[in-house]
């Protein structure tokens, strides 16, 4: 029995110790739960931060790329620009050069980059003026526009050169950074000035002949006054010695020689005097009207073109009822221009058109306008005989006459394209035989 | 106008100077006509007669283009005098230029005829200016003002 009960104390003391080693176990397998569930969290935290850590890469990847392609857009610019382009920093070194740059200075990158802009060979930037505007006037204002520096340079000898500057902000970096663009306008300013010395010895010369024109046409009316005049004193001289020399008792032959002398010969040659006088006259009312249009400068205003359309018909009324001519006026644009010079101008084409009526067909002017292209188009146009394509050209020329038989010297349409480019217009001319001309003129914008 | 009174004609050209003295006699103008060839001598006379109190004459008929001292010139001196620009100025000249007429208006002159090529014109503007001023009164410039 003893032994029964040994075996059963045995017994429970092994369970006692199974349960012990349960209960720890499963204390154990607790903390391993735990442990793992840990784990589990951390092992996410860790996919977590990869992924964020992947993004951020991507970024960076990005924004080197945006960046590196900012630098190469950067960089290509400078190598295009033609104008030579030069970094410097806040001390006026030079941070890089463009290739133009090198190009036209003859120099290297090893020379320049890194040096002092001043030192840049031989100080040849060391001009005063410039160093003062780096120095003062850009940190003030952060930009400095077409300066330009006359200056005898090292290799390229004495140029100007057009200078503009921008400062660069540049956020983190404390240093200031400074483009300079510097261009060549030597051969720009040359021809500039060139061209300024011919203009203005243009201007002095169309002067002098407009001066020459007036003086010669002006003074040499004088003289035909006179011619004019003591002809006309001779005529009454010579009428009165007829008169008395009728009244003697002369012989025969000698009256008959006399009368030819006194009614023919000398009449005749005063004849030529005063048709020859009066030309000459015609010639030079037209040619001084015509250097005073040169000499005048044109007065513009807004002109209500229906209305000096009207009052440049009104004067040709009594010559369109004679002539049975229909003029047909559509309404007009306004215009800037000299009135009185408009005026002329289109009188001068009306009495152009006139005066080529074909006399097959009744006579018919059109006038018309509107507004095309920044220009005020004016159009007359007329069913006359047209002008052949071999004499358009010269249509505008000075006393050139398309037909002898027409009154007038040549001079009507020189005024008129005088006019128009007075007004900085254009005249165009489009005529075909037997249908007609048309004059198109174009002036410039109100 | 009264006969007794001169008329001074400044004009350069001889042939004009005798166009218009024939034709201003022919329309019945029979004053007394001195003319000068210029305008220096035109204005020393006119400043001598002034100093010698012989009388300024009543009328001057003006050419514009004179040697030496030309017509504008010779206006705006008589127009500047306190005695001679009361006397009347008729500029006759051949410029058709209406801004040298709009001069001649500014300065003073009292009228202004040009000298037409045209003969037949010529004569009669000419006459017509003989005949305006033989109806004309004429102020007396030697008479001190009213």
């Amino acid at each position: 029995m003893k032994e029964k009960q040994q075996k059963i104390t045995a017994l429970e003391n092994e369970l006692g110790k199974q349960q012990n080693i349960e209960r720890e176990l499963r204390a154990v397998n607790q903390q391993l739960d735990a442990a793992n569930q840990q784990l589990q969290a951390s092992e996410q935290q860790l996919k977590a931060l990869t992924e964020q850590l992947t993004a951020s890469e991507r970024d960076l990847i990005e924004k080197e790329e945006i960046a590196r392609f900012a630098r190469n857009y950067a960089e290509n610019i400078i190598a295009t620009v033609r104008e030579p382009l030069i970094v410097l920093d806040g001390s006026l070194r030079v941070v890089s050069a463009s290739r133009s740059f090198y190009d036209t200075f003859k120099t290297v990158p090893q020379k320049t980059e890194g040096k002092l802009f001043y030192e840049l060979d031989y100080g040849q930037w060391n001009v005063p003026a410039l160093k003062m505007l780096l120095n003062d006037v850009l940190p003030e204002k952060s930009t400095m526009d077409n300066y330009e520096v006359e200056h005898d340079f090292e290799r390229i000898g004495r140029k100007i050169m057009l200078i503009n500057a921008r400062e660069l902000l540049q956020e983190r970096a404390k240093d200031r950074l400074i483009l300079l663009s510097i261009q060549d306008v030597t051969e720009r300013r040359k021809a500039e000035r060139d061209l300024q010395r011919l203009n203005s010895e243009l201007e002095a010369k169309t002067k002098e002949l407009q001066q020459i024109l007036y003086i010669t046409t002006h003074d040499l009316r004088s003289p035909l006054v006179n011619i004019q005049g003591f002809n006309r004193e001779l005529e009454a001289s010579l009428k009165e010695l007829s008169e008395l020399i009728k009244n003697e008792n002369l012989q025969d032959s000698t009256k008959l020689i006399s009368n030819q002398i006194l009614d023919e010969e000398i009449p005749e040659a005063m004849h030529f005097i005063t048709t020859s006088a009066g030309k000459m006259d015609a010639l030079l009312t037209g040619l001084l009207s015509l250097s005073r249009l040169g000499r005048q400068k044109i007065a513009l205003s807004l002109l209500d073109m229906n209305k000096l359309m009207e009052e440049v018909v009104e004067n040709y009324k009594y010559k369109i009822r004679e002539s049975q001519i229909e003029i047909d006026v559509s309404d007009l644009p306004q215009c800037q221009g000299d009135e009185l010079q408009i005026n002329q101008l289109f009188s001068n084409l009306i009495d152009n058109a006139m005066k080529f009526f074909d006399s097959k067909r009744p006579g018919k002017i059109n006038i018309s306008g509107e507004k095309e292209n920044g220009f005020i188009k004016y159009t007359v146009e007329d069913n006359g005989i047209g002008i052949h394509p071999d004499h358009q050209e010269k249509v505008f020329e000075l006393f050139h006459k398309l037909n002898p038989q027409t009154s007038g010297i040549g001079l009507g349409m020189s005024i008129v394209k005088q006019i128009v480019e007075k007004h900085k217009g254009k005249i165009i001319l489009e005529s075909t035989v037997g249908i007609g001309t048309k004059f198109i003129i174009l002036l410039p914008k109100v | 106008m009264k006969k007794e009174l001169t008329i001074i004609l400044a004009e350069d050209d001889e042939g004009h100077a005798t166009l218009i003295r024939r034709n201003l006699k022919r329309s019945g103008l029979m004053n007394k006509i001195i003319h000068f060839k210029d305008g220096e001598e035109t204005l020393d006379y006119l400043f001598q007669t002034k100093e010698k109190k012989d009388g300024i004459p009543s009328l001057l008929l003006l050419d514009i283009n004179m040697p030496k001292i030309d017509g504008v010139e010779v206006l705006r001196r008589v127009k500047e005098d306190p005695d001679l620009k009361r006397m009347p100025v008729i500029m006759i000249t051949t410029t058709d230029d209406p801004r040298e007429i709009t001069k001649c208006h500014e300065l003073g002159c009292s009228n202004y005829i040009s000298k037409p090529i045209d003969y037949d014109k010529f004569v009669d503007a000419i006459r017509k200016l003989g005949l305006f001023l033989l109806i004309v009164e004429i102020p007396d410039v030697n008479k001190p003002m009213d």
